[in-house]
């Protein structure tokens, strides 16, 4: 794996962290310029309009200046810590749509209890590990991945939409997840 | 205690990607607050959503994005993270009830709004019944279900798949044992009868994305009552 992907993700860490810490502008500048076009990518696959996935992209990034001080980079990367504020600022958007009354708070929309530090270490060398295993996942496991994650598809719908019995999908992602899993733990 | 009956990969993914329906999402949240093996697995599961992210191919933000975001946070614009939640209902003492004991924190809101608007149905002897306040997939239905020790469900199928997380006491049925943070699915094809162990009462929440069936006797009656 490149070290200079691990020195990015720790240069990431380090500019959320001199955010938090300092206010500092420019820093989150960086930020902006790292994250905003690939959150927007993301929330476009997702199926917001360029408009909307950019009001989306702000409000993400509003989150970030607001919320820095709760980054831990023990416990993720900037990157898992970003995509946790944009799905659930997704989830709140749909669950307001379906049912405007529910209550947000929630624990559907609050993160899950926090890990023990030491059990998530050396967070960013995982993070770097994972990368190159979704690199290199079969192609098949990866097109679950980004229905999943890309087009906001639960497991069932992949199963209708790519004709596969609903076994095929479930085996498909424990495999993946397995590879992924094994990538991750051998930096732990 | 660590449970032993976990999620699925299939729920790890939904829950990570955020597709779960509302109902199953609190399941998975109720394992989670009570499994440490499955909470790591779940943060992997963001991580990979984390990565997914990374390798995307960028689009460019239109001009001066950056300058309206800046303006907005100069003007003290709150995010949706701010925005003010509506005053929660102040239910008081009067629902405290064993329920809320058992719950993982994070669902107790969910338990009291649950106990002040709907009512405990009695089911069978020894087994009663919650509704809980929340939307669920297609046809399906989010309870909380108390049975007295020793007493048993119902025998009973299912015409979609059925999500039980134990949070209290234990139950056996043809399967196995599951106890206090145990999670059962069992689909359409299954007919069981769980019984809850001797000397405390089990108290589980139980999802289903189609309606329950009672079978034999039981079945019609609740049948001619239109369940
Ligand atoms: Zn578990």
């Amino acid at each position: 794996m490149p070290n200079a992907d691990i020195n990015e993700r720790e240069i990431l860490a380090d500019w959320v962290e001199s955010v938090a810490e300092n206010g500092d502008r420019a820093a989150f500048a960086r930020l902006f310029a790292h994250l905003a076009p690939r959150l927007k990518a993301f929330l476009r696959r997702l199926g917001s309009a360029d408009a909307a996935a950019e009001e989306l992209v702000q409000e993400v990034m509003l989150t970030v200046w607001r919320k820095a001080a709760s980054f831990d980079r023990r416990q993720s990367s900037v990157s898992t810590w970003v995509f946790t504020i944009a799905r659930n600022r997704r989830i709140d958007l749909i669950r307001r749509e379906s049912k405007p009354a529910l209550d947000p708070e929630e624990p559907l929309l609050r993160p899950s209890a926090p890990l023990p530090a030491d059990t998530i270490a050396a967070e960013t060398r995982r993070d770097a590990a994972l990368r190159a295993a979704l690199a290199e996942l079969p192609p098949e496991q990866l097109d679950l991945l980004q229905l999943g994650y890309y087009e906001g598809k639960s497991h069932v719908e992949i199963a209708e939409l790519r004709k596969l019995p609903l076994g095929t999908v479930k085996s498909r992602m424990r495999l993946a997840f397995s590879r992924l899993r094994r990538a991750m733990e051998s930096y732990q | 205690m660590t449970p032993s009956h976990h999620l699925p990969a299939e729920l790890l993914f939904d829950h990570a990607a955020g597709t779960l329906d509302p109902a199953l999402a609190v399941l998975v949240d109720g394992h989670l607050a009570l499994c440490l093996q499955c909470r790591v697995k779940a943060q992997e599961c963001l991580a990979v959503g984390g990565g997914l992210l990374d390798a995307i191919e960028p689009v460019a933000m239109s001009e001066g994005a950056f300058d309206r975001l800046m303006a907005r946070i100069d003007n003290g614009d709150v995010t949706w993270f701010d925005t003010p939640k509506p005053a929660a209902p102040s239910f008081g003492e009067e629902t405290t009830d064993a329920l809320i004991d058992v719950l993982p924190p994070a669902l107790r809101p969910l338990g009291r709004r649950s106990l002040a608007t709907r009512r405990w149905r009695s089911i069978a002897p020894g087994v009663k019944t919650l509704q809980l306040d929340l939307p669920t997939g297609h046809q399906g239905s989010a309870q909380i279900i108390r049975v007295d020790a020793g007493k048993g469900v119902p025998h009973h199928t299912h015409l979609g798949n059925e999500y039980t997380l134990v949070l209290s006491g234990a139950f056996n049925d043809h399967s196995g044992r599951f106890a206090r943070g145990d999670l059962q699915i069992t689909d359409a094809s299954v007919k069981h009868r769980p019984i809850a162990e001797p000397g405390e009462t089990c108290m589980v929440l139980a999802v289903t994305d189609g309606p329950l069936r009672l079978t034999g006797a039981l079945g019609f009656i609740q049948r001619s009552l239109g369940y």
